[in-house]
């Protein structure tokens, strides 16, 4: 056991102290998020919350039953991050893995052309129509099938093709008799598995997160992701509502909403992502350890 | 001028209400319901947004929608937009050609309309009106000032807009003076812009919350539409709308925030300001701040601007806060801001509409006494109902044609469109609640607690504190000019950069970043830069065509 000396110590010991206090600050306002969704929302509004439920209530909760659109909007959130992620990992493999091969035919125009759309976009009017071309709109495709290349994921997988997958391992393989596509699937991806978990978390942290997708194409309130229905209800009383025409009982209906709302539903709406990261976190950790690469 | 204005409207009043066929050609010939063959399926599509605080998230399965489906046969897709961002989204279909045949709400304004109706986007009305606009006409007759607020350039109507008519939103802009604390320290009520200065010093010096500290706060404000200082306290001096901020002058239109008048008020104000007496944060703060500092115990705000205290306050101290009329300035000016119930936007047809006049009928449909009722008020029986009790008397001191049966909390969910849609609601029909004269009830509402005396307090404080104070009609800016397009497009540009910087610096001379003597003849030439002279051109022209 190697002792510390005592400037290492002292070098720890104020590491730690900074640490923490920058831990504090950054857990502070979660803590104060989610002790304020336990409690009654007058004493939430009138500040009298700060470290502990004050007049502890559900009715945080409760009030969220009454807006159906919440409930089918995290469902319609889940669907979405699922199968926009899923979809977005399939494809990223398809196309990082044969980029990753040498051999590839016509290498160098495919990757030129990727790369080439990295560049620019064609707005918003001009994707809106294209996604009315295809037939697209008010459905789950306009929300996963536009966001489910992106270049960069291609050219990262690509990369990681490259740097940690031997060329000798695939050599190997075809004495044995293996084919590119089993190559891939039994080989290529339990050792990408680091590389997918990443994918798969910051793909479905944005897909969760999505809002102006869902804003553009879909028209039917029971089709609204959640963050679409939040929005609504967290912005409610700072919106300019001088096409509606403000009435006095409208504007104190959203203070109570917002109020009541406010704090438990973001503790709804952020649950899932939280409780999902732990489990990825192990395959970051673990990933590249496991495998056939030794020494 | 006056005298022609009023003799102008007179004629058109009698002239509307001796023949209804009067506007056009056309004969009425009006509709039955339904207004189609249920079996038939005819849909229409529709522009609609979700209203959480109202509990609407749903228009399918909606009450309302149902109860309309069931009366005229016809079903209703929706288009939907979020509550928020909605007007990108609708911008968004505009310019793609995807737009569904009625926008519900549309956030044209009446240049806008103009523009879009001469592109042939939305379709105009009249001839609809004339032919089946039964209620629409009858509105019409019933209060004028509707229809002048929807016609355009060439006489055309474009939309169809909502009239609520109660007193206490015609005067938003109020002052609030917490009452315990001139009895604790024997003040009289203030009247004049002095005594007001020497109530807040008081306030600020003697503690008249008793508790030992100098923690009041004699005068807050929020930056928030009905709780700037600024309408409220400028109009001492000189008449001040806070959108426009133009009136006028014996048929000329003057910029209020150029006048001398304006430098005055803005040096009260930085009086108050530099005593300590008018609040910081008053220019910057939201709701929640203003809530948070109206809940402290003990109470630390002496007097506060808003447009109903029970918004900012629980029970039961909203009460203890008195309105105030408003303040008798040094040279004699007391005016208070006044709103317009009458709306210039609202609801249109599109040239999508594949059968525009069974649209219409719908639209026209929604005017009528019970629709606009359950539209609003939610469903018949179970939310309100209406009144057969000739003695009751309601808070404007009528009988009230409809009783309210359910408290906000007891809603359920989806039972209404709310504010999504148009509908007529006059002084006469409006029963908020009911006012038993009984000498039991008027004991007993002495110590009444709820929603009750919170409109109660604002109608009375707008009856008898506010709303004479309106300024003359001649010197108000009229509601509706039609500009041409391009003059609508040169003004969107300087009249907001002018405004703006009004906005920023009022501010900056009341907290004192500006100077009032040095630096008032920059500001005025910063104005000119910024085009306030174009603006009041365009305004004058405008004027000139349409009101002399």
């Amino acid at each position: 056991m190697i002792r510390s000396s005592r400037s290492d110590k002292i070098f720890l010991s104020v590491n730690n102290i900074v640490l923490g206090i920058f831990l504090l600050t950054v857990l502070y306002p979660i803590w104060i998020v989610l002790v304020s969704s336990f409690s009654d929302p007058t004493y939430v509004s009138a500040g009298k919350v700060w470290l502990w439920p004050v007049g502890f209530s559900l009715d945080g909760y409760r009030a969220i039953l009454d807006y159906k659109t919440i409930v089918s909007g995290f469902g319609n959130s889940i669907v979405i991050m699922v199968l926009g992620t899923v979809l977005c990992i399939v494809v990223t493999l398809l196309g990082g893995y044969p980029l990753s091969r040498r051999e590839l035919a016509g290498k160098k125009a495919i990757l030129f052309l990727f790369t080439f759309t990295m560049y620019f976009s064609g707005g918003i009017i001009p994707s809106f129509l294209l996604i009315r071309d295809l037939g697209l709109m008010n459905s789950l495709g306009a929300l996963i099938i536009p966001t489910a290349i992106n270049v960069w994921n291609i050219i990262l997988m690509k990369t990681y093709f490259q740097t940690s997958v031997p060329e000798e391992l695939l050599q190997a393989a075809k004495i044995d008799g293996c084919d590119d596509f089993r190559y891939l699937v039994q080989i290529g991806i339990p050792l990408a598995v680091p590389i997918i978990a990443v994918l798969a978390l910051f793909t479905a942290v944005g897909q969760w997160n999505s809002y102006f997708s869902a804003m553009l194409y879909i028209n039917e309130t029971e089709k609204f992701p959640l963050q679409l229905v939040l929005r609504d209800i967290l912005v409610a009383n700072s919106t300019n509502t001088t096409a509606i025409g403000q009435n006095i009982e409208s504007l104190k209906r959203k203070q109570e909403l917002v109020e009541s709302l406010k704090y438990s539903v973001i503790v709804a709406s952020s649950a899932p992502l939280l409780i999902l990261y732990p489990f990825v976190q192990r395959f970051f950790i673990k990933g590249i350890m496991v495998g056939s690469l030794k020494g | 001028m006056k005298k022609w204005l009023i003799m102008a409207l007179c004629v058109l009043l009698a002239a509307s209400a001796v023949m209804p066929g009067a506007l056009g050609e056309a004969e009425m010939e009006g509709y039955t319901l339904p207004l189609a063959n249920p079996e038939d399926n005819v849909t229409i599509t529709a522009w609609g947004f979700p209203l959480p605080e109202w509990k609407v998230d749903d228009l399918e399965n909606n009450q309302f929608t149902q109860w309309l489906q069931e009366q005229t046969g016809i079903t209703i897709e929706w288009v939907m937009g979020p509550a928020t961002d909605r007007d990108e989204k609708l911008n968004l279909l505009l310019s793609s050609g995807e737009y569904p045949e009625i926008i519900f709400n549309a956030p044209f304004d009446p240049s806008q309309q103009q523009i879009y109706g001469d592109m042939g986007v939305i379709l105009p009305l009249n001839e609809y009106i004339e032919k089946y606009g039964v209620e629409t006409q009858r509105i019409f007759e019933e209060v004028p000032d509707i229809k002048n607020a929807l016609v355009r350039n060439n006489g055309n109507i474009y939309c169809l807009s909502t009239y609520l008519n109660t007193p206490h939103d015609e005067s938003y802009s109020r002052l609030w003076i917490y009452q315990p604390w001139l009895d604790a320290l024997g003040l009289d009520t203030p009247t004049t812009t002095e005594e007001l200065y020497e109530v807040l010093v008081a306030f600020r010096d003697m503690d008249p919350n008793g508790n030992g500290e100098a923690d009041e706060i004699p005068l807050v404000g929020a930056n928030v539409m009905f709780s700037d200082p600024f309408t409220y306290l400028v109009n001492s001096f000189i008449y001040l709308d806070n959108n426009n901020m133009m009136n006028v002058d014996n048929g000329t239109i003057v910029p209020v925030y150029a006048q001398e008048e304006y430098r005055e008020a803005l040096r009260y104000m930085n009086r108050l300001y530099e005593e300590g007496l008018l609040m910081p944060q008053s220019f910057s703060q939201n709701e929640q701040s203003l809530r948070q500092l109206l809940s402290t115990e003990p109470t630390i705000v002496g007097a506060f601007f808003a447009h109903a205290p029970f918004v900012y306050c629980d029970e039961p101290v909203y009460r203890n806060y008195v309105a105030l009329s408003p303040m008798v300035g040094p040279e004699g000016v007391q005016f208070t801001c006044q709103y317009y119930v009458t709306g210039t936007t609202g609801t249109v047809l599109t040239n999508k509409c594949k059968d525009p006049e069974l649209a219409f009928k719908l639209l026209d449909f929604l005017y009528s006494t019970e629709a606009t009722m359950r539209k609003s008020q939610g469903p018949k029986g179970v939310a309100w109902d209406f009144n057969e009790d000739d003695t009751l008397v309601n808070e404007y001191g009528v009988c009230p044609t409809w009783l309210n049966l359910q408290s906000a909390d007891e809603q359920q969910p989806n039972d209404r469109w709310a504010m999504l849609g148009h509908g007529y609601q006059p002084l006469e029909r409006s029963a908020i609640y009911v006012m038993d004269m009984s000498p039991d009830a008027v004991a007993a509402r002495e110590n009444a607690t709820g929603e009750l005396d919170g409109y109660v307090q604002i109608q009375t404080a707008a009856m008898e504190k506010y709303n004479m104070y309106f300024p003359p009609a001649d010197m108000k800016l009229p509601q509706v000019f039609l500009f041409t397009e391009d003059e609508a497009l040169t003004l969107a540009d300087l009249q907001l950069a002018v405004n703006n910087m009004v906005y920023q610096m009022r501010t900056e001379f009341v907290v004192g970043s500006a100077d009032l003597d040095a630096d008032w003849d920059r500001y005025i030439e910063d104005l000119k830069a910024s085009g306030m002279d174009e603006v009041v051109a365009i305004y004058q022209r405008a004027y000139d065509a349409q009101y002399k």
